[in-house]
């Protein structure tokens, strides 16, 4: 193994890993390599994949060694612009794996979510290197089991909590906004600099060009009746978002849009026309998480949208930094972006009713399924007002309520089969 | 004279019918999945039709075997309902592995469905277990059921946990007629819970294996306030169904 070096300097178990490695690259030659009439600039993140822990952990090793900050994040909430403006890496660390849930289990309940379980267990089981680079693992207090998994983390490796307020209004917003100045502070003690304007404002500019990027492929996914890229690899291509370098990744989406608008020209589609379009709303698909959007592809139906937080969430609003003077104004203007989040865990929450209405417009969606990870309760619980509204709309809706391992796989496909035949 | 055939390929029965074109029902038959799987499908095949479709929780492995053509068990059940009971709107199926409650448009076709999730409370699962604990078949459940008068309840939605309290109600001497009971109203709570929260629109039909227990069809009945039509015929609804599907593809090719 060409990496395992790096592997051992990074304390890792290397067979356990080797073990890892080697399902992932069966499941995705299996569900990505063997498809066929995928666009060419598909390339590139298959290649990310096939390296996602060779080259990029070489990569991030590498500023490590330049004294940068490597900060792991679990969700979107953490202002990811402040670790890039100190030109340091923020990535997720979400897990979306089977493979490391057992180990977990031995220290969490059974009945939390998946995603918690499955990055707890990658922590354990010293199988990320990710995990493992990071200088501190930035947890949040989104949800309950997520809070009180950090207690445990911190056991086991740096670990910082970012109170996340659970309603928006005047208090929580100063609350916010004081966690947002106390990150910035914590990433500059750990970059060993303070963040300038010029910086600070660089490292909005650069987060914001790659949300451009996403939403341009949003946009071009299914277009005029055209389904230019299958909604699994267009799922890659948002959970390859938290682990790529920005710049680069911008770079490559924007080639891969330029292809699709092409292929939208030529009416090059990955479906026949009459396919019924989905969109995913719910809970986030974190890698390798590629379960229900290769479900309701191989039943012959296209996934043109997610509403998620690896999915639209992440890309829909940008930080707007005109007029900005001061790092203050900086501060506010992020503040301002973040409070867009309409992630479950908020209450009341009605902005995503109306957001995931929105979408099914925009997208012209046939139908959508609602995909809720066991034991997310927040995202659960909100379901039926989700779903109340579709039906309002008259708009089909399934719901999906699942985990990572692959015993279920038949009966959710017998549901999407059926559903996608209400659709037709 | 050609027939279509429909095979609902069940997780514990194997489901096939034939009709002819004129939608009569030729021929029924009925076989434990867990018997020779290639055999009995070959069985079936040989059986003289002209085309055939099929259905159920192991339709994939059918078609990867035979190379038929397959729908998915919801379909099925709809159309199959539909023949066996014109004009209905509600489908409940209780089959071994799950169930699911259908509405339809009043002509066969799927207007929405709910299925339950992966856990075997309020399937026939469910029973059967209950049954083979108590000694009995699943029909003879329903019998010693509505022989009882005694009030008793199963707190335990999960099967595992049940088993375990039926046992213990055996060895404290409770009689097996309560115990049936008590099983069988755990089942048609659970079932209607979901009919309540999915809506209930009359006419309701119960189809699947679960529909030979007569005692869950008149408590689930009371429960909803609905008389729930149903027939010996109606554990065939998916295979029905999968046979007319076969009719209107031929037609359609
Ligand atoms: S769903 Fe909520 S908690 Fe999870 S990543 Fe998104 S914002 Fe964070
Ligand atoms: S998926 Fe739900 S339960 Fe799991 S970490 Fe996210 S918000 Fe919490």
């Amino acid at each position: 193994m060409a990496y395992e070096e790096l592997y051992k300097k990074l304390d890792m178990d290397i067979e356990k890993h080797n073990q890892l490695m080697e399902i992932l690259g069966q499941v995705y030659q299996e569900l990505f390599l063997s498809r066929k009439n995928r666009p060419e600039g598909m390339n590139y993140f298959d290649g990310v994949i096939a390296e996602i822990h060779g080259k990029r952990i070489e990569e991030l090793f590498a500023l490590k060694e330049q004294g940068r900050a490597l900060v792991g994040t679990f969700c979107i909430f953490v202002p990811e612009e402040i670790v890039v403006a100190a030109k340091g890496a923020c990535y997720g660390l979400c897990g979306g794996a089977q493979f490391s849930i057992p180990e977990a289990e031995a220290h969490l309940p059974r009945n939390i979510c998946p995603l918690i379980k499955s990055a707890y267990g990658f922590k354990l089981q010293r199988t990320c290197p990710y995990t493992q680079l990071a200088d501190v693992i930035y947890g949040e207090t989104t949800c309950e089991a997520k809070k009180k998994t950090w207690e445990l983390l911190s056991q086991l490796h740096r670990v910082h909590v970012m109170h996340i307020p659970h309603k928006k209004e005047t208090l929580e917003r100063e609350l916010w906004r004081k966690e947002i100045e106390r990150f910035k502070v914590e990433i500059e003690e750990l970059a060993g600099n303070t963040i300038s304007f010029e910086n600070l404002k660089e490292g909005i500019e650069t987060v914001n060009a790659k949300r451009n990027a996403m939403k341009r492929l949003y946009d071009l996914r299914c277009k005029d009746g055209v389904v230019s890229i299958a909604g699994l690899d267009a799922l890659l291509v948002n959970q390859i978002s938290f682990y790529d370098d920005p710049v680069r990744f911008a770079q490559q989406v924007n080639q891969l849009c330029d292809e699709l608008e092409e292929r939208i020209e030529k009416g090059i589609s990955v479906f026949p026309e009459d396919v019924p379009k989905i969109l995913v709303s719910g809970t986030p698909m974190a890698p390798p998480n590629w379960k229900l959007h290769s479900i309701i592809e191989q039943s012959g139906a296209a996934v043109v949208a997610e509403e998620a937080c690896i999915g639209a969430r992440y890309f829909r609003d940008n930080v707007d930094v005109s007029g900005c003077e001061t790092v203050e104004d900086l501060i506010d203007a992020l503040l301002e972006r973040y409070l867009k989040i309409d992630c479950a865990c908020f209450t009341p929450n009605d902005e995503r009713v109306e957001n995931v209405i929105k979408m099914c417009r925009e997208k012209r969606v046939d139908g959508v399924v609602y995909y809720t990870l066991s034991f997310c309760h927040t995202y659960n619980v909100e379901s039926k007002k989700v779903m109340d509204r579709l039906k309002e709309e008259g708009i089909p809706v399934l719901r999906i309520e699942t985990d990572y391992s692959m015993e279920d796989v038949e009966q959710i496909r017998t549901r999407v089969e059926a559903f996608i035949e209400t659709l037709r | 004279m050609s027939l279509y055939l429909g095979i609902d390929a069940g997780s514990t029965y194997i489901k096939a019918a034939w009709l002819n074109h004129s939608l009569e029902i030729k021929r029924l038959e009925v076989v434990p999945t867990h018997a020779d799987f290639e055999r009995v499908v070959s069985r079936f095949l040989e059986f003289e039709h002209s085309s055939a479709v099929a259905t159920g929780y192991c339709r994939k492995r059918l078609s990867a075997l035979f190379g038929v053509k397959d729908i998915s068990e919801i379909k099925a059940h709809a159309r199959g309902a539909q023949l066996l009971f014109p004009g209905v709107r509600t489908v409940i199926d209780v089959g071994g592995q799950d169930s699911k409650v259908i509405r339809t448009d009043g002509k066969g076709r799927v207007v929405d469905f709910v299925m339950n999730d992966r856990c075997a409370a309020g399937t026939g699962r469910f029973l059967e277990i209950a049954a083979l604990r108590l000694g009995v078949s699943v029909e003879a459940l329903s019998d010693l059921a509505s022989k009882s008068s005694e009030i008793i309840t199963i707190s335990s939605m999960c099967v595992v946990f049940a088993e375990t309290e039926i046992i213990s109600l055996l060895a404290q001497g409770t009689s097996k007629d309560a115990i049936a009971k008590a099983v069988i109203d755990s089942v048609a709570t659970r079932i209607a819970s979901m009919v309540k929260g999915f809506g209930l629109m009359d006419p309701v039909v119960f189809t699947g294996g679960a529909a030979l227990c007569s005692y869950l069809v008149e408590r689930l009945s009371q429960i909803l306030g609905s008389k729930l039509l149903t027939s010996h015929r109606a554990q065939f609804a998916g295979a029905i169904g999968a046979a007319i599907e076969a009719m209107n593809r031929k037609g359609s090719s």
